[in-house]
């Protein structure tokens, strides 16, 4: 096993060169007291090395495949076989399954239609506690077999044992995509098109017209953007007689195109009911803001728009009182420090998951929970 | 196998004493669920109307180490919500829409609420509920949580855990708790999604709310008929591999086709071997192209015959006759064993073939349904149960074409959850260390272990046998 020191301020990090290594990184661990994890445990794992070929049988439309490899990866893989994997994300750069996994990062302006991660990975084999391989879920597109534990570890930053692979379910590729943009100096308008697309303005045989959409921009530079599945005459028409901010960019896409890469640092994400979403937004513009939205979820995610720490607590705090009184939440990303203040989650989860924490995890090995 | 005096008094108190049932005969109408070949009788039974109610007859349970177990509509087909001598926890009382808000596109809902009176109730708003069963008429909300129930348009629209956003729940140890909330997408681990398909053994599930989609303003919905199970299972590759996602791709074998006719006369072809269902859904000119493109596929594949629906009542006649196949046996056949298994999609064949060789094997008849696009095999064994070994041989039959999917890289099941029925053939699914994980969390998060005792993992000499036939006293009256 390889272990190497890197960031300044963190401990070592294992990089394991299979399973195997990862299970016995875990009993040695376990022996000698050490808390494996990110971020703040001794070491933390890369597991960039984790790249056994991914298997994809097409009639079957599940790919499983260790968590070295990239999202990119494994898209570029289902679409060879005329596949798709509809996950996405605005994260900048590109992220391995290990990290995609981790911090959770499927939010994204496929989630309107797709869900995130949790709705796509049907098995997940992981390492626990005692250094063991353990696994739940099946690799077909179905199924109900004993308790999924899925939903547990993604999101979890390996802190109830590391995910070393998952199986995903795949859809046919969608035919006959065509990427709409419309941009504007405010984000109302912007706003005002997706309403009037999600509600009176559907073409006629369509309900949801849309295959993903997002909302991003701060000041006066914002844009609507989103795919759809609409013929491209119908798409253009309605397009047009949607938009008051001018003419829409229309073009054909071969293959389902990927979300634009946010520009800045990721801070925290955002959720509400959508019909708050626009209250929400106007409370981000004006305190200029930098974000990403995904109207028909009700969430967004804020960044720092590349300026490094220049975005203030200050304007956050403000925000984030307007985000309480809509109801909404933040869950912070990457580790990213908030001002205090701001609302957290309301629900139960953070509790419970301290509890599965301590029953899947009773030394506190793999360092603590993102949530919690 | 009785209740402690002072329990009953406690649940009398909780829920009211005209809620609780003690009697031979009232206790009796829930020894089983769907799956009539498990049989336990409870104690008890009780009907509360809110989840104070609820956590109030877990307190009392706890405090007395009495076991008990929730339960909605009792069509479930894996033995899971029976309970051997403990409190049945009846949510049919709690059978209120709470909430719908068509803007944000979700309903709160008491777990009592019928799946499809739910999609009753949000068609004028153009949604719908999407999981749909096929006991969809019967079945409830908190049964398709606690099972994370699919149905024929799960292929498009995903199962129950897709659609489900929040639950207020009372957990094993008595605690009410919430997860979740009317949030789409929220990101992270959500223990509120591990709870859907957890069979009701680590919390109650009191409140949920759920995910509306929109009703598709443009269906087409056809038929194909062939004279060989492998045309129509080839189909099924071929369109898929054509990159069409219909939102149904269901099988019905001739078996089970004839029954139907039988029972129903849907219009189903009975000298066919086998017939696809298929059902587009969305865009209206997408739908049409994609539609011709199916019948070709489907007619290169060996389909005979090949219509349409041309009119909401053939439609909804064509979808009747899928959604009664299973019961429809019932015409054909004292009894039957509606089984539920997955296998990786390009095994459909594969698995047919192996089912009826099987059936042969144990001198009985198999007519099989399938959600064919999800792979998920729906086979009905036909048995003689005034026969001294029908059923066994129904259970053998059973486990082997189980057995079968699992050899071929599938699951127990795609549906109807492990209950009783397949808890002991976990082991051929899972390795020890596997089991092992989801005992240690299972048993962390229901200390006492009173909470639906005894389903889901192997469990050791604490848990009876409880299959069989129970019976009542001579004489009984129901």
């Amino acid at each position: 096993m390889t272990s190497v020191a890197t960031r300044p301020g963190s401990g070592p990090v294992i990089q394991p060169a299979d399973r195997q290594q990862v299970a016995e990184g875990v009993r040695q661990a376990r022996q000698t007291g050490v808390s494996l994890g990110a971020p703040a445990a001794d070491q933390s794992w890369d597991f960039s090395a984790l790249t056994a070929e991914v298997l994809l049988n097409p009639p079957d439309m599940i790919l499983t495949a260790e968590t070295g490899h990239t999202l990119a990866h494994l898209k570029s893989t289902a679409a060879a076989s005329g596949l798709w994997l509809p996950l996405d994300s605005c994260h900048p750069g590109p992220l391995s399954l290990a990290q995609y996994l981790a911090e959770d990062w499927s939010l994204s302006w496929l989630s309107q239609t797709y869900g995130t991660l949790r709705d796509w990975v049907m098995e997940l084999s992981a390492i626990n506690d005692r250094g063991e391989p353990v696994r739940s879920g099946a690799r077909v597109v179905k199924n109900v077999a004993g308790y999924h534990l899925a939903p547990l570890y993604i999101g979890a930053r390996h802190a109830l044992g590391p995910v070393v692979e998952v199986s995903l379910r795949l859809i046919p590729s969608p035919a006959g995509l065509q990427r709409v943009r419309w941009s504007a100096s405010n984000p109302n308008p912007l706003l005002d098109i997706w309403l009037q697309s999600a509600q009176a303005q559907r073409p006629e045989g369509n309900s949801n017209p849309w295959v993903a959409l997002r909302l991003s921009g701060a000041g006066d530079r914002w844009s609507l953007e989103g795919l759809t599945q609409l013929s491209p005459d119908i798409a253009k028409s309605w397009a047009d007689a949607t938009t008051r901010s001018g003419p829409a960019t229309v073009d054909r896409c071969a293959q389902p195109a990927d979300e634009p890469a946010l520009e800045g640092r990721p801070l925290l994400s955002a959720h509400c009911l959508p019909s708050r979403l626009r209250a929400v937004i106007a409370a981000a513009a004006e305190q200029h803001l930098p974000l990403v939205a995904y109207p028909g979820v009700g969430a967004l995610i804020v960044h720092d728009g590349g300026r490094g720490e220049s975005v203030q607590d200050r304007a956050l705090t403000a925000w984030g009182a307007v985000l309480a009184a809509q109801e909404g939440w933040v869950r912070p990303l990457a580790g990213a420090t908030l001002p205090a203040g701001l609302p957290r989650r309301p629900d139960d989860n953070a509790a419970q998951l301290a509890e599965v924490k301590s029953i899947l995890d009773p030394d506190g090995l793999f360092g603590p929970m993102p949530e919690l | 196998m009785t209740l402690s005096p002072s329990l009953v008094r406690q649940l009398r108190r909780a829920v009211g004493a005209e809620h609780v049932d003690t009697g031979l005969a009232e206790t009796q109408l829930f020894a089983s669920d769907g799956l009539t070949l498990h049989q336990a009788r409870p104690a008890g039974v009780v009907y509360p109307t809110s989840t104070a109610e609820v956590a109030a007859v877990v307190a009392a349970c706890l405090a007395a180490d009495t076991p008990f177990v929730a339960r909605g509509a009792g069509t479930g087909l894996s033995g899971g919500a029976i309970s051997d001598g403990g409190v049945i926890i009846q949510l049919s009382r709690m059978n209120q829409v709470l909430d719908i808000r068509p803007e944000d596109r979700y309903a709160v809902v008491q777990p009592g609420v019928v799946n499809s009176y739910l999609s009753l109730q949000t068609r004028p708003y153009g949604l719908e509920f999407a999981p749909d069963p096929s006991s969809q008429a019967a079945c409830t909300i908190g049964g398709n949580v606690a099972e994370n129930a699919g149905g024929p348009h799960t292929l498009k629209q995903g199962v129950t855990v897709n659609h489900v956003l929040g639950q207020k729940v009372v957990l094993a140890t008595g605690r009410v708790a919430s997860f979740g909330g009317p949030w789409h997408a929220a990101t992270g681990p959500a223990f509120g999604s591990f709870l859907v398909g957890s069979e009701g053994t680590i919390a109650i599930t009191t409140e949920v709310t759920v995910r509306l989609v929109p009703t598709p303003a443009h269906v087409i919905t056809m038929l194909a008929t062939y004279e060989a199970v492998g045309g129509a299972t080839d189909s099924v590759s071929a369109i898929l591999a054509a990159g069409i996602l219909p939102a149904a791709l269901e099988f019905i074998d001739k078996l089970c086709i004839q029954a139907v006719e039988a029972h129903l006369k849907v219009g189903f072809p009975t000298s066919a071997a086998a017939v696809l269902l298929i059902e587009l859904d969305g865009d209206k000119a997408l739908n049409s192209g994609q539609a011709v493109t199916v019948e070709a596929l489907c007619r290169d594949n060996g389909a005979s015959d090949f219509r349409r629906a041309r009119s909401a009542e053939e439609r909804q006649r064509l979808w009747l006759g899928r959604k009664h196949a299973a019961g429809a046996i019932g015409k054909i056949s004292p009894a039957y064993y509606t089984n539920d298994g997955v296998v990786p999609r390009s095994r459909l064949t594969d698995i047919l073939t192996q089912i009826y060789r099987i059936g042969k094997n144990y001198r009985l008849q198999v007519g099989n349904i399938c959600h064919a696009g999800d792979g998920n095999i729906h086979p009905v064994i036909l048995f003689d149960p005034d026969t001294a070994d029908g059923a066994d041989r129904a259970f053998a039959c059973s486990a082997d074409i189980l057995t079968a999917c699992l050899e071929m890289g599938g699951s127990l099941t795609g549906e109807h959850g492990i209950g009783l029925e397949k808890r002991d053939l976990m082991p051929r699914m899972y390795t020890p260390a596997d089991l092992e994980q989801m005992r240690r969390l299972r048993d962390g998060l229901n200390p006492a272990g009173l909470l639906n005792p005894c389903k889901v993992l192997p469990e050791g000499a604490r848990c009876g046998e409880v299959r069989g036939q129970a019976t009542l006293p001579e004489g009984t009256w129901i």
